[in-house]
């Protein structure tokens, strides 16, 4: 009987452990998946240095800097592997990455424009456009500091 | 047998070439810099495609043993009935240097390809100077292509094109490249785009790819076209672009080492005028698309020789779907060379006729941003009338495979 009971007891402080370890193990699966989709589908926002005089763009003027229809900043792109890329083109000029670099090949082995010249990351995004305030890039919001000006966010 | 032995130590030095060539830019990449003011950058594309021909007509046209699919008629691109699988027709790697002058206002590009077709052999496609005006013209001089096709320009950029090759038909001239001056126009109005083109030149080609296939693979014939004249116009917005192109030239084309004689199967020694001088005009319209997944290429051409008592007509219509990273596409094209009275006295006879259709089953899926995988299928059927197919020049039906990466770097 003591035994039992005592079988009981552990076998009860195992459930409540396991149930523990489940519902920890849910929320951290949960808090993951939060932050992978976070990463996955972060918001794109396209920045300036702080001291450019410009102040707002619209989708579509966002769209031609970065497709060479219009010269009067200079864009940069966020490294191949990156897919904030990815997330940028989609949303803005509505072609894929592939798509869009498809497209600059044909610009620019026609001598018809220069292809976004590539920075390493985000920060090196941030402090090239905040040393020269004809270029432009584009950056997850979470990383948005002082030095940068949110000229559109794409959603 | 020896000349097939040979051409394959070519082959396998070549692909290795090209191989070395491919993979050093994905360990450097395109590079720039800086020297004296003078801003220089260097990029570059490859095609490593291998093709099969899976069946044909089966006869022996010029010294080409078929069935054939020519996959580029101004590069005597020519899968034939040999065994194995051919690494030549397509393949290719092209490099680009630009140096940028200061103020960013003049530019030195130069383009050199070197394909299969040729061995490895590099030719210079690109070579001018860019002058740029003002936002909207920029005056160019120097080699260019000629842009009678909405794909003319990025003919050799595999990652550029949604086929391995270009649908034969429409895009298979004598001359792509040209000298001479380019103005350049282009504006922005609104969500549309407008660019314009002028140019006029001259271009002569003494071992013309494009008349092998007509005099056999080892004959010289030079062409030549001279007084060119034309411009095209585009306009665009974010789904729709259209095209239309005029072009004139004088065109004069004679053969100058004697073609294959089927009837002796050996080369004929009296060199022979292909034709006379003759005046050309050219006439293009495309209207393409990229709606929402949708793609849309439509290509229509007519080249008149009032000279010469003939018509060419062709005209392609593809249609493909985007798909994340996979794109399938099915492309139909025709060409039609047509005997026609145009202003001759006596008229012309009305045949014969050259035609063939083809159609093109494509997948292409991206790798990375700079790199695809492509497979094609195409069935090339020949309709042509009796009397062009009695003229040996007619190269029957045939069905080929054809695999290929492509890169830019």
């Amino acid at each position: 009987m003591y035994m039992y009971s005592q079988y009981r007891i552990q076998l009860r402080e195992v459930k409540v452990k396991k149930q523990k370890y489940i519902t920890l193990t849910r929320r951290s699966l949960f808090a993951a998946s939060v932050l992978f989709a976070s990463l996955v589908h972060a918001e794109v926002v396209v920045v300036v240095g702080a001291k450019s005089t410009t102040s707002s763009l619209s989708k579509e003027q966002a769209s031609d800097i970065f497709l060479g229809k219009a010269t009067a900043l200079t864009p940069l792109d966020q490294p191949e592997s990156s897919s904030l890329r990815d997330d940028f083109y989609s949303k803005v000029t509505g072609k894929t990455a592939a798509q869009a670099k498809s497209y600059w090949a044909k610009l620019s082995f026609t001598g018809k424009g220069t292809p976004p010249k590539e920075a390493q990351s985000s920060t090196d995004i941030k402090n090239l456009v905040s040393n020269n305030p004809k270029l432009i890039g584009y950056i997850e919001k979470s990383a948005v500091d002082s030095s940068v000006k949110i000229l559109f966010s794409a959603q | 047998m020896t000349r097939f032995i040979g051409e394959h130590v070519k082959i396998s030095t070549v692909l290795r070439a090209m191989v070395l060539a491919g993979m050093l830019p994905i360990a450097t990449n395109s590079f720039a810099a800086e020297i004296g003011g003078v801003e220089f950058s260097g990029s570059g594309f490859m095609t490593l495609a291998v093709g099969q021909m899976l069946g044909g007509t089966n006869r022996n046209v010029m010294d080409y043993n078929c069935p054939c699919f020519i996959s580029d008629y101004a590069q005597a691109a020519v899968y034939d009935n040999r065994s194995g699988l051919q690494w030549q027709p397509d393949s290719k790697l092209g490099v680009q240097g630009t140096a940028l002058f200061a103020e960013r206002s003049f530019s030195v590009t130069a383009q050199a390809v070197s394909r299969g077709t040729a061995n490895g052999g590099a030719d210079l496609e690109w070579l001018y100077g860019s002058y740029k005006v003002n936002e909207q013209f920029t005056i160019q001089a120097g080699r260019k292509r000629l842009p009678m096709f909405y794909y003319s320009d990025t003919q050799d950029i595999g990652v550029a094109l949604p086929w391995i090759h270009l649908p034969p038909g429409p895009y298979g001239w004598e001359a792509v490249n040209y000298n001479g001056i380019n103005v350049a126009y282009q504006s922005q109005f609104k969500e549309w785009t407008t660019s314009a083109n002028m140019l006029a030149g001259s271009e002569s080609n003494s071992n013309s790819g494009y008349q092998k296939i007509y005099y056999g693979r080892q004959s010289v014939s030079n062409i030549q076209w001279d007084n060119i004249f034309g411009g095209n116009l585009t306009l665009s917005n974010d789904w729709l672009e259209t095209r239309v192109v005029y072009i004139q030239s004088n065109t004069q084309e004679y053969n100058s080492s004697g073609g294959w004689n089927s009837t002796t199967q050996a080369y004929d020694i009296a060199p022979a005028v292909i034709y006379p001088r003759a005046s050309q005009q050219i006439y293009g319209l495309s209207v393409n698309s990229d709606y929402n997944n949708w793609l849309l290429r439509t290509e229509f051409l007519t080249i008149i020789h009032p000279g010469l008592g003939y018509r060419d007509y062709a005209h392609l219509i593809g249609i493909g779907y985007h798909y994340g990273k996979w794109q399938p596409m099915i492309t139909g094209s025709e060409y039609i060379g047509r005997m026609i009275t145009d202003g001759l006295i006596p008229p012309a006879t009305p045949t014969p006729e050259n035609m063939q259709q083809t159609i093109s089953l494509t997948v292409r899926y991206d790798l990375t941003t700079s790199s695809d995988l492509k497979i094609q299928y195409d069935s090339q059927t020949d309709i042509s009338s009796p009397a062009y197919q009695a003229t040996g020049y007619d190269y029957g039906n045939s069905q080929l495979v054809t695999l290929a990466y492509d890169v830019v770097f």
